[in-house]
């Protein structure tokens, strides 16, 4: 069977098994990877997959299941068995009926990004971006370059039903001076011209020189400048506390605050899978709702919760075409930009803290918003406006709520950030917030 | 699970094929689920297309160290098959857990505010085959439950625990955690420590560490680091190095009460295995002995690249993901002091049993553990419950802090993160109650 016999098959199969409601995914994905070390290539790989994914409810009864054995008895026996775990499950949660009609969808994100057919021109970009690291001064640099393109076809009981293709590419450069002093970058974009291998690996072998010779780090409370790649990281956590399943669940340090000023007026993050030319573009979610652009915070106010239906229904709303079946995601984040480059940003602290990266975030209370996480790379000091010495050692310890609140502006050039610590790709420009805390180890 | 009410159960079923190829020292790697012989065939092409294209980039030419490889079948028979136990049981099992948690934060005026609980039971039928001899076939089950819970008191704010179980067996895996008792003993605690914790002490401290703890200490800090593809570069980009070189075996970095292990072949144990990806037969491992650097995780790449022998640490989650360098179960070897003795020798100091938040730095060295459940300790004795010590301390800082180990061995399971794709890896994490002496809380802030 083709895709969207296989979809319509399982939308089918589903309602004389009982379904009130049923949706069906076909996921064709061809995905690869280059990753170097020291340097060279350490493994090229590539993985070519289809799968079925199966969903249903029966009233507020839900159950799914995702198989790989696209042969039509297999998914039968699929469709039955969810049916059957959805019959034994409990009653009680919230039932919204999947979304009903024929939608249209914005046929510019039928089709987003290219491909590239050739497999020499990968291993090119890896080279230049190793290159350019080194031309920078860096001694060793690492990394990955990836790209996936996934034919995605799908049905909903419901009635909308579509099918899109979506190229992606990200590239991730770590530039070593030595050991220690590190520079990271990394970008995504949806085609493969649109990376710039050698700026990457340039900017990562900058900081990475820049990092030579550092001092350990004091602790304590400081205005710091953050740059895109830990902006990316701590946006991302913003925008998953605001999936409407965890606030509805009490884990989200959004719960209770919808309507407020939760950050300064200037500061603005939207969640929009509509713009053909960003990485994560789609024309529709897991219930075949049109994708739209989702103010999470509007200038400065905590405007809209991520939603799918049942969530909506929940919180008495409308789906903000966000669905996860279960729990409403992000999918291409956008952070408004402000005036000025990372420079003018430094210049407006006397003493503090140019962050260039992080990773390990996490919390000591979801709900409230306490984590803290690693600072990595390049990590230099401000004095009287101005980048200063390097130096290393230090954990971000603070509360997410509260650096929201004390961001004092952003800069005009954003990036898109996707790489291993960062899975939803986001617009992000660098970032000054005051009075965040960090810590260092005792002994 | 969520707050009392089922969300969804679903089902996964997965089946393809991965293959490595290694061409004049550059590295291919395919996997589809698409099993006609055309398409395997095609992904063969694909493979050793995308090594030739990355030839002219490659700069240390990768090989693969001779082994005694295995030819054997490995299958842990479930005493309870899941496909014998009733869906309703499951739930009903769930939904008491949830009321038992519930119920027994009540009394100090806590509510849970929001519980999740997932469980998880697989069936992992691998087989590998080498063009080099190697043929082992492995059917392994295995059952998890995960937990996360929220509380909030009125007047003292909110507080956070999680944690997991797991084992290589069938359900009755499940039924042996006990998981009722220890939900009525997760909400009474946390009920505890939110309505009577104080701020933990400031000043220099004896620590006594729970189990639960070391177990994570010795994964992120010995295991981690001593992973000789992070010592040689390989995960760089993305989880990182190590603060150890390849030349560091030897080296002190504990005192001599400390002994660190890694053993796949633990029966039960989450992260079993008897041979690995590369069909090399595994064994226990010394990462750390008597307080010295004694072995790193090995397998066939990094062997060869580093004159040596793998100890089978190659682990694939999937047939999409590549081997690599991986642990299993990580723990610290018990002493043979008992609990009374450890704590008794404590004029000032804090207990953590367990904890609730952690991070590590990418050299695996800058650590941070938040406890959840503790205690002062004043003249050997538990004292007030402390509210979230935080332990930031460096790994040579943390094991050379160490002067005594008790022999109370406990295990917990987690899912490790390593690889890009991401690779989630069951592990078991174990410790014995063991003390630090001078320790300064909180980490260092001005």
């Amino acid at each position: 069977m083709k895709a969207d016999e296989i979809v319509e098959f399982v939308v089918r199969k589903a309602k004389k098994a009982g379904a009130t409601d049923s949706v069906s995914q076909v996921r064709e994905s061809h995905w690869s990877m280059i990753r170097f070390t020291n340097n060279g290539v350490t493994v090229s790989k590539v993985v070519k997959d289809t799968s079925v994914g199966i969903f249903l409810f029966i009233k507020e009864k839900r159950a799914g299941s995702v198989i790989s054995n696209v042969s039509e008895e297999a998914i039968e026996k699929a469709v039955f068995d969810v049916a059957k775990m959805a019959k034994l499950s409990p009653s009680g949660g919230t039932y919204a009926p999947l979304p009903k009609g024929k939608f249209k969808y914005n046929k510019k994100l039928l089709e987003v990004g290219k491909a590239t057919a050739k497999i020499e021109r990968p291993p090119e970009v890896v080279k230049d971006a190793i290159d350019s690291a080194r031309s920078a001064g860096a001694a060793r640099v690492a990394g990955s370059l990836t790209s996936e393109t996934v034919r995605l076809t799908q049905r909903s009981s419901g009635g909308p039903n579509g099918s899109y293709r979506a190229t992606s590419y990200n590239l991730n450069v770590r530039a070593f001076a030595d050991g220690e002093s590190t520079g990271q970058f990394a970008a995504a974009a949806n085609s493969l011209d649109g990376l710039d291998g050698r700026e990457i690996g340039r900017v990562a072998g900058d900081v990475a020189k820049r990092a030579l010779n550092a001092e350990p780090a004091q602790p304590g409370k400081f205005d710091v400048v953050f740059g895109p790649m830990t902006t990316a990281d701590l946006i991302e956590e913003m925008a998953g506390a605001a999936s409407a399943f965890y606030v509805d669940a009490g884990m989200s340090f959004f719960t209770g605050k919808l309507g407020q000023d939760v950050a300064p007026s200037h500061f603005s993050l939207v969640d929009d899978a509509t713009a053909p030319s960003s990485p994560g573009a789609v024309p529709f979610d897991d219930e075949g709702v049109p994708t739209q652009a989702n103010p999470i915070v509007n200038n400065g106010k905590l405007l809209t919760f991520l939603h799918n239906s049942t969530t909506a229904t929940k919180m008495k709303t409308n789906t903000t075409a966000s669905a996860g079946l279960v729990i409403p995601k992000p999918f291409s984040l956008q952070v408004s930009s402000g005036n000025g480059t990372i420079e003018d940003l430094v210049s407006k602290v006397d003493e503090g803290l140019y962050v260039t990266n992080n990773w390990y975030l996490r919390y000591q209370n979801q709900r409230s918003g306490d984590f803290s996480t690693i600072l990595r790379d390049g990590l230099f000091n401000i004095k009287n406006g101005q980048v200063a010495g390097p130096v290393r050692g230090l954990r971000l310890t603070d509360n997410l709520v509260r650096m929201l609140g004390n961001i004092e502006a952003t800069g005009s050039k954003r990036y898109w950030i996707k790489w291993w610590e960062v899975d939803t790709p986001v617009l992000a420009p660098a970032m000054l917030v005051r009075g965040v805390r960090f810590t260092r180890p005792t002994i | 699970m969520q707050n009392g009410v089922l969300q969804v159960a679903s089902s996964v079923d997965r089946k393809g094929i991965g293959l490595r190829v290694v061409l004049d020292g550059s590295m291919g790697f395919g996997a589809t689920n698409n099993l006609t012989k055309a398409s395997v065939l095609n992904l063969v092409d694909d493979a050793v297309a995308r090594a030739k294209a990355s030839l002219k980039v490659v700069v240390e030419p990768i090989r693969m160290s001779d082994e005694g490889l295995g030819k054997d079948k490995v299958e842990i028979k479930p005493r309870i098959k899941f496909s014998n136990v009733e869906f309703d049981q499951v739930i009903e099992f769930l939904k008491e857990a949830d009321g038992a948690v519930v119920q027994a934060a009540k009394p100090r005026g806590v509510d849970v505010v929001s519980r999740m609980f997932e469980i998880g039971t697989t069936v992992t039928h691998k087989h590998v085959v080498t063009s080099d001899g190697g043929d082992v076939e492995s059917i392994v089950p295995r059952s998890s439950i995960f937990y996360l819970l929220v509380a909030m008191h009125p007047q003292r704010g909110s507080a956070q625990r999680f944690s997991e179980r797991g084992e290589s067996r069938g359900w009755e895996a499940v039924e042996s955690w006990d998981i009722i008792s220890t939900m009525k003993q997760e909400g009474e605690v946390i009920g505890r420590m939110l309505a009577e914790g104080v701020p933990p002490p400031n000043d220099q401290v004896d620590l006594l560490v729970g189990g639960e703890v070391v177990g994570l200490v010795c994964h992120e800090s010995s295991g981690h680091p001593q992973e000789a593809d992070r010592i040689m570069g390989r995960e760089a980009a993305q989880a990182g190095e190590s603060y150890l070189s390849m030349s560091s075996l030897g080296m002190e970095v504990g005192s001599p009460v400390v002994n660190v292990v890694e053993d796949p072949t633990l029966p039960r144990s989450y992260g079993y295995y008897l041979y690995d990806e590369e069909c090399v037969r595994a064994r226990k491992r010394y990462l750390i002995k008597e307080g010295k650097i004694n072995e790193f995780l090995q397998n066939r790449e990094t062997a060869a690249a580093s004159g040596g022998t793998s100890n089978a640490a190659a682990r694939a989650v999937s047939y999409d993901r590549e081997p690599i360098v991986r642990m299993a179960n990580t723990y610290m070897e018990p002493g043979d002091h008992c609990f009374d003795d450890l704590i008794g020798e404590i004029k000032h100091g804090v207990y953590i049993k367990n904890f609730t938040e952690w991070n590590i730095d990418d050299r695996r060295f800058n650590q941070k553990y938040v406890g959840h459940e503790a205690y002062q300790i004043e003249n050997g004795e538990i004292g007030t419950p402390v509210r979230n010590p935080a332990i930031e301390i460096t790994t040579v800082g943390f094991f050379k802090a160490v002067d005594a180990v008790g022999k109370d061995l406990k295990f917990w399971s987690a899912t490790c993160g390593k690889g890009d794709p991401m690779q989630g890896a069951p592990v078991w994490t174990g410790g014995p109650t063991t003390r630090l002496r001078n320790v300064r809380l909180g980490g260092a802030s001005a």
